[in-house]
């Protein structure tokens, strides 16, 4: 019994030494220089966008728009924001694919946005360097749908993910 | 006809997957990495909005010619100088409640067998994993990336290249006059954009400097290009005639090396 617990105190001893040399060595090695960690916070929101709906239909109706707000708060020099659009079904009829999806955008600022109705196509870059130090302002990104007899009837299925990432 | 246009009707609704936001720190870390050492920190993500949200992590290498990352899914990751295997980041998924604070391990470890040799590019995204209504057919989610410019030291550094340099009038408005070139970072290390400076000038017939202004430079990984594009618009006064367009590119390297020059010149005629 007292052999148990002195093996047990060898080990808890033995543990304690050995743990701030791991921890070290987590941190980093030899010849490990960090050169910037990048105070910097970046923070991202959605607005407004978040029920939009499309009614469309060839004859009546066969185009409509819709809008997401997206508000980015950070003190980093410069951000974009990037959107990954994946594939618009409606069935195995993709949207994207067929040039019906398209989307634009304005910048808060200087940025440079998408000025012209573009189809979105896998990581499409929404804002470039817009300035920031800023405590919160709205990049608008608009989608439009166009329908006509070639897009079969259906529901689409569309996931679209926005990132901020600051200037580097 | 009447059921064809019934049929044909498309509904889609689209769904954000929240109201609040997250907020990432740090941004960017800039590290020299030599082969075989390890690197362990944490990324902390904070969730400014009113509800639970959970949050993915994911490791992606990225490219970015135009100087804003391009997150490569790792099935179609081919770039020689991704770090998507030498980055790790605990837990993956997270559940953060209204205003607190998620801690994310991450460790970075650079191979002893680096090939090819030279910088590794990476990022950690954090994906709010949204919460859409079951009728949702449109889902818009948000994430944040923390990137990552590992430098393995040694012999790793960058190198600049410049060509194809073309000076034209936009069609609509004569005094509106682009520059382009292509620039590309032939090394294999970073060029950060704190690294390089660009600068045009314009000279008349004669050499006398009708304008000049900077040029805006951003970080350039090694491999990758872009057309650099510079719009200068003509004064007014200016008269047609045959002027030199003029594009400097100054590298600098660490103390000891001498910053590494690019100047390309394209005389063209200006007709206004």
């Amino acid at each position: 019994m007292r052999k148990g617990v002195i093996w047990l105190l060898l080990l808890l001893f033995a543990t304690s030494c050995f743990l701030p040399v791991v921890g070290f060595a987590k941190k980093g090695g030899a010849g490990v220089k960090v050169k910037a960690r990048v105070g910097g916070q970046i923070l991202i929101e959605i607005a407004s966008g978040d029920e939009i709906s499309f009614e469309v239909d060839p004859v009546m109706n066969p185009e409509d728009t819709a809008v997401t707000e997206i508000v980015v708060r950070t003190n980093a020099a410069k951000y974009s924001i990037i959107g990954k659009f994946g594939e618009f079904l409606i069935g195995d009829y993709d949207l994207i694919e067929h040039e019906k999806f398209f989307i634009r955008s304005k910048a808060p600022g200087s940025g440079k946005a998408i000025d012209d109705w573009i189809v979105p196509k896998g990581e499409v870059v929404i804002l470039k360097d817009e300035d920031g130090r800023t405590p919160g302002e709205t990049t608008i990104v608009e989608y439009l749908l166009k329908v006509d007899f070639t897009v079969p009837p259906g529901e689409g299925r569309l996931e679209i993910v926005y990132t901020a990432v600051p200037a580097f | 006809m009447k059921n064809w246009l019934i049929g044909i009707i498309v509904g889609l609704w689209s769904v954000a997957a929240f109201a609040g936001g997250i907020s990432l720190f740090p941004t960017v870390t800039e590290i020299i990495l030599p082969p075989g050492t390890s690197y362990s920190d944490m990324i902390y993500i904070t969730n400014t909005g009113d509800e639970a949200v959970t949050v993915e992590a994911r490791v992606l290498g990225f490219v970015a010619p135009e100087g804003v990352p391009r997150f490569l899914e790792p099935q179609f990751d081919n770039y020689p100088f991704s770090g998507k295997d030498i980055l790790t980041v605990e837990p993956a998924v997270q559940i953060i409640e209204p205003g607190a604070t998620a801690v994310f391990t991450y460790e970075l470890h650079m191979p002893d067998d680096l090939n090819p040799y030279g910088g590794r590019y990476v990022a950690a995204v954090f994906k709010v994993r949204p919460t859409a209504s079951e009728e949702a057919q449109v889902v818009v989610a948000t994430q944040v990336a923390s990137i990552f410019l590992v430098s393995p030291g040694g012999e790793a550094s960058p190198h600049l290249q410049m060509g194809d340099m073309r000076v034209y009038q936009f069609k609509a408005n004569p005094r509106k006059v682009i520059i382009e070139a292509v620039v590309t970072n032939t090394g294999n290390l970073h060029i950060s954009s704190d690294q390089i400076r660009g600068y045009i000038y314009i000279t008349d017939a004669d050499g006398y400097i009708v304008d000049e202004f900077p040029a805006s430079t951003h970080t350039l990984l090694p491999g990758n290009s872009y057309m650099h594009q510079e719009v200068w618009y003509a004064p007014e006064d200016l008269p047609s005639g045959t002027y030199q367009f003029h594009f400097a590119l100054v590298l600098f390297g660490p103390v000891g090396t001498s910053p590494e020059y690019l100047f390309m010149s394209q005389e063209v005629e200006l007709n206004f």
